[in-house]
């Protein structure tokens, strides 16, 4: 009985909708207004969505090329196995900053604290010779170390004066010849050979662990051969120059610093390569 | 016997191909024409559904204007009105609850116009039992309900409901089965 109203009142739902009065027209015209509103939101979404987006696409690339993202970014592409690149996944000390040599602001680089320990590292070679020079100047301490500048850094005058006599006292024979190419071709970073990374690590272990200028020298030369545009050879480039500087081959070290202080890194270390090029050259017979 | 049957079934398969193809590309036109097809089937289950007209009209209006997006994903394995019913069930739900909603704010505000009879008193039992069988439905989940629409008033296959609602036959006869016990109780705590 119970089953027989269910089906009464299903019937009975059925025949009322069916007598409803449907409005076909209006709700058609309801519809193609909607479709109509819908497209035109398409478009202009796509007219002003797809610009936007390229252009953010573009940033990002070129960002990305140039190295001027946050070290986190590369060290996620890395992660993600997306950027192919010779540069150690924790790059020591100077290497992040490294890769952003063509940032705007040189002077201000050199403030991280990532930057000073290869500065006061090379001690002996410019910064420091740069550093001591209001107290170097009346009496400098050996003939090979550069002049004392005029203008001061504060950021290398806490480093120690000694390594200058180092420099002096270390006429070590140059290990080799570097390679022929130019610091210019660092600036576009490209994938190199795997075992970059070894020798960037054991350059930069020799450079500042070890403080040996002439096995960095040869170690800086090495990186370079095998990662010519590597992430890290404008910075490898810079402290090469300094282990010529160390070494007492000023010329080649001028020769090396000279694209530096021109800016040719966009303001990489500029400053102190101009410093140790005047201070060079103010010691230079 | 059955050529005539088939020959039209064959035509209509074809035109509907051709509209889908035409509606892929972006064919407002298109839509238009399936529309004018479609509308009263869609119409129809839509009113049977929600025991509402306003929203009837409004679901088949989500219905039309979803088709473009939808139409990327017909695959053809069903006719293209089955289609269109199960895009209303998929966006029945906003329109159900606001139809129970209004139904719900009139009966307290006892607003509710009297299913009105034109003439005998057969039509005044059959609009107040199609009212009881709406209020009742508004007490169900929505998949009991849709099932119970579909197999008990228009009468569709388990087989069909199952394609409409992407679920299978089993499931789509024990929604029925609970939806009728539900149902039962509710009509007879009303008096029918």
């Amino acid at each position: 009985m119970k089953s027989d109203i269910l089906r009464e009142a299903a019937r009975a739902l059925r025949e009322t909708a069916d007598e409803s009065a449907a409005r076909p027209d209006e709700t058609r015209a309801r519809v193609m207004r909607s479709l109509q509103a819908q497209r035109a939101r398409r478009l202009t979404a796509i007219r002003y969505l797809v610009p936007l987006a390229a252009v953010f696409i573009g940033s990002v690339a070129w960002a990305s090329a140039t190295h001027r993202m946050p070290d986190a970014w590369y060290e996620v592409a890395a992660e993600l196995g997306l950027a192919k690149q010779d540069a150690p996944e924790e790059p020591p000390a100077t290497a992040p900053r490294a890769a952003r040599a063509p940032a705007p602001a040189t002077p201000e680089a050199p403030e991280t604290p990532q930057t000073e320990p290869p500065a006061a590292d090379i001690s002996a070679p410019a910064p420091q010779a740069i550093a001591e020079a209001p107290e170097a100047a009346p009496n400098p301490p050996a003939p090979p170390p550069p002049a004392p500048p005029k203008d001061k850094d504060p950021r290398v005058s806490s480093a120690p004066a000694a390594p200058t006599a180092r420099v002096v006292a270390t006429p070590e024979p140059p290990a080799e010849e570097p390679p022929a190419e130019e610091p210019a071709a660092a600036k576009a970073p490209a994938p190199v050979d795997p075992d970059a990374h070894a020798l960037y690590q054991a350059a930069h272990r020799a450079h500042f662990a070890e403080g040996n200028p002439s096995a960095a020298f040869a170690a800086w030369n090495a990186y370079l051969a095998a990662a010519p545009r590597g992430r890290f050879a404008v910075e490898a480039h810079y402290n090469r120059a300094l282990c010529l500087v160390r070494l007492g081959r000023t010329d080649e070290a001028k020769k090396a610093l000279e694209p530096f202080a021109a800016g040719s890194f966009g303001g990489y270390r500029q400053a102190e390569a101009q410093k140790l090029l005047d201070a060079m050259s103010g010691s230079a017979p | 016997m059955l050529a005539p049957f088939l020959f039209s079934r064959s035509v209509e398969n074809t035109r509907d191909d051709d509209l889908v193809e035409r509606m892929r590309r972006g064919d407002v036109a298109a839509i238009g024409e399936v529309y004018d097809q479609h509308y009263a089937a869609v119409r129809s289950f839509a009113r049977r559904l929600t025991g509402e007209d306003a929203a009837a009209e409004d679901l088949v209006h989500d219905v039309f204007v979803a088709l473009p997006g939808a139409i990327q994903r017909f695959r053809g394995g069903s006719s293209l009105k089955t289609f269109l019913v199960s895009i209303a069930v998929n966006h029945a739900r906003h329109h159900l609850r606001s139809a129970a909603r209004r139904r719900a704010a009139m009966e307290r505000l006892a607003q509710e116009p009297e299913p009105r009879a034109p003439s005998p008193e057969r039509e005044l039992s059959r609009a107040t039992l199609a009212h009881a069988l709406n209020r009742a439905l508004d007490a169900l989940p929505d998949a009991q309900r849709v099932a119970f629409v579909l197999l008990e008033v228009e009468d569709r296959s388990a087989r069909e409901a199952a394609e409409i609602m992407g679920v299978p036959e089993a499931t789509v006869r024990t929604r029925l089965f609970h939806a009728k016990q539900k149902l039962r109780t509710l009509l007879e705590e009303e008096g029918f």
